[in-house]
């Protein structure tokens, strides 16, 4: 059967070209961003900058099957974030547990509370879902400022950093693609379905109550990752990392990229997390710049930088033709023009 | 043992009696009909059978087993699908989408499959993959398969709308007012479609519908509601000669 070759660049558009351009040099940078960090030729401090970065990146894509796939308004993330981070702390601390097994212990108690607050609040909607997410961070956050095992106020330190570039690098990637998989999948449509149209979701046998509870929990879980990851970067963490404000930065990153489009999320986070670096030699104008590109960036482009768009289907990579071309005895190929998404 | 049999179903909002035992018995392969003015309580009746409302009282029975009370995706599951009469399609999703949303409860794969890719997952999206083109071609939307839904002619988002009600693999089809808006050619074109689908899929059909003609010529039997009531129930020919029935209609000059 007819194999085409991966890049038939002669079928592109001129705008796909420019994205493969565009795509090629983010992969060029990344792979040189690598070669630095593991030469030691980045410098201390940009290198924790890219950690940081990297732990954007899986809040901001954990977010966005929230908010953009499954269209549920959550303001709780730093919550669900905060609880990962303390929970794989104070198991670091007391405990001294190998780093996955802390990382994936705060992963599951914050989908675990993800799964909670799902159950209540799916009667919720909109701006309600909003503030009783809100309201959630908040309690978590109190919480922890009241407890004597988190240390209340004065937070917890001497917390090993056994967060890498190469951990936190490793750990985005994989929830891209989990993440990613769930999105092209029937399951993935139905978090799209609930978001599009909840009534005819249902009246097409998706039961959006569990989707909805499930966006949650997957969500949560990876903002406990990033929370795990967060903790043993900093060595030190107190509620003040997991404020209101600390949602509302996740939430940005998400709108920026583009509600429903993970590559967006990805950009958006990376650009977002360098960009107050990059400014730091305007000093005091810094946040005014930065937000003076947010509402620049708003009024051109109001649907994020890549609307629902996805990297892949820009690229032109027709998945569906591949899905078929694995096909024996498939007549003529056809083409479908990506996913949709 | 008829295929859906509802018994004295009534539902109430406030004082509002919407629909005041109704009654239907239907059989595999029937085509029946439900007519009545506007605001006759029509559309309610679809929500109480898909469990869009939870009924005042009344029981629905789908081959048997009794659907009060269960979500609308699981009598989806059951059997009954549905399309509605203000389009409530994914209107920004391609008519592609449309479609493998609806192939939804047939992908047998878990989140687990869908992660790693397990075999299952490439199976089932493959299987899906195929019977969404085979039901874009019956409905002649193929070439428009990348098309975002709301673009579409309105004629043409009904006949989606069918199709995607199709997909979810029915026995029984209801399909509210699904000539709304057409021209008398499209309406025809409709007609013989879902004759020919309900062929096709062995499928049992109730529709509600406003165009007499669509409804006489579609319909063995037609039941008709008037303020919630059921004034009448027969064959075309016995209800256009009901007299209680022109009386529903009078001033409509529809009969
Ligand atoms: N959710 C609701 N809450 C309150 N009243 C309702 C509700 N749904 C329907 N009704 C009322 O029930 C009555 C029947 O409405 P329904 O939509 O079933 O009529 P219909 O026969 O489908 O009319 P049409 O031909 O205009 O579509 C109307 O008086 C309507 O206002
Ligand atoms: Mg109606």
């Amino acid at each position: 059967m007819r194999k085409e070759s991966i890049l038939p660049l002669s079928g592109f558009s001129l705008r796909q070209k420019l994205t493969w351009l565009a795509a090629v040099l983010m992969g060029l940078m990344l792979v040189a961003v690598n070669v630095g960090v593991y030469r030691g030729t980045v410098d201390f401090y940009f290198t924790g900058v890219l950690v940081v970065a990297w732990i954007n990146v899986i809040l901001a894509v954990s977010l966005n099957l929230i908010n953009g796939f499954t269209g549920q308004f959550s303001l709780g993330h730093a919550g669900f974030m905060a609880v990962g981070a303390y929970v794989s702390a104070l198991l670091t601390i007391h405990l001294n547990w190998p780093f996955p097994v802390v990382l994936l212990l705060g992963a599951l108690v914050a989908a675990l509370l993800g799964f909670f607050i799902g159950l209540p609040t799916l009667r919720l909607r909109g701006d309600y879902l909003a503030i009783a997410t809100l309201g959630f961070g908040e309690i978590v956050r109190v919480v922890l400022l009241n407890l004597d095992i988190t240390g209340g106020p004065r937070g917890l330190g001497g917390i090993f950093p056994k967060t890498t570039f190469f951990s936190a690098e490793v750990l985005a990637a994989l929830t891209i693609i989990v993440i990613g998989n769930i999105i092209r999948s029937s399951h993935g449509r139905a978090f799209i379905a609930v978001r599009e149209d909840e009534i005819a979701a249902e009246a097409m046998g998706i039961d959006t109550t569990r989707y909805k509870v499930l966006a949650f929990a997957i969500g949560a879980a990876f903002a406990g990752l990033a929370g795990g990851l967060f903790a043993h970067h900093q060595m030190f963490i107190d509620p003040r990392s997991f404020t209101f404000q600390r949602s509302i930065e996740i939430l940005v990153m998400v709108v920026l990229g583009g509600l429903g489009s993970i590559t967006g999320s990805v950009i958006a986070a990376f650009v977002l997390t360098i960009l107050p670096e990059a400014l730091r030699g305007m000093a005091e104008y810094r946040m005014i710049v930065y937000a003076l590109l947010l509402i620049g960036l708003m009024l051109v482009r109001p649907q994020g930088l890549l609307g629902t768009k996805e990297l892949r289907d820009m690229l032109g990579i027709d998945r569906v033709r591949w899905l078929k071309a694995e096909q024996p005895a498939a007549g003529a190929l056809k083409s479908h023009g990506g996913d949709g998404r | 043992m008829s295929l859906l049999e509802v018994r004295d179903l009534t539902m109430q909002f406030g004082g509002l009696t919407a629909v005041d035992r109704f009654n239907l018995n239907l059989n595999e392969g029937d085509i029946v009909g439900l007519i009545g003015p506007n605001g006759a309580g029509k559309t309610t009746v679809f929500n109480c059978l898909t469990g869009m409302y939870a009924p005042t009282s009344g029981e629905i029975l789908l081959s048997g087993q009794r659907i009060n009370g269960l979500h609308p995706y699981e009598i989806t599951r059951l059997g009954m699908a549905r399309t509605f009469q203000n389009i409530r399609l994914f209107k920004q999703l391609t008519v592609y989408d449309n479609i493998r949303i609806a192939f939804h409860s047939q992908s047998r794969y878990n989140l687990a499959a869908a992660v790693f890719r397990l075999p299952q997952y490439a199976k089932d999206e493959r299987e899906i993959l195929e019977k969404t083109e085979e039901l874009l071609e019956i409905f002649g939307l193929y070439e428009h398969r990348n098309e975002i839904a709301s673009s579409l002619p309105y004629g043409e988002q009904r006949q989606l709308e069918i199709a995607r009600a199709l997909a979810t693999n029915p026995k029984i089809l209801l399909l509210d007012e699904p000539a709304a808006g057409m021209n008398p050619q499209e309406t025809e074109g409709l007609t013989n479609l879902i004759r020919w689908v309900k062929e096709r899929f062995g499928l049992t059909v109730f529709l509600i519908e406003h165009d007499m003609r669509l409804v006489m010529k579609l319909c063995e039997r037609i039941v008709v509601l008037d303020y919630g009531i059921t004034i009448a129930e027969g064959t075309p020919e016995e209800i256009q000669n009901d007299p209680q029935v022109i009386e529903a209609y009078l001033g409509e000059e529809v009969l």
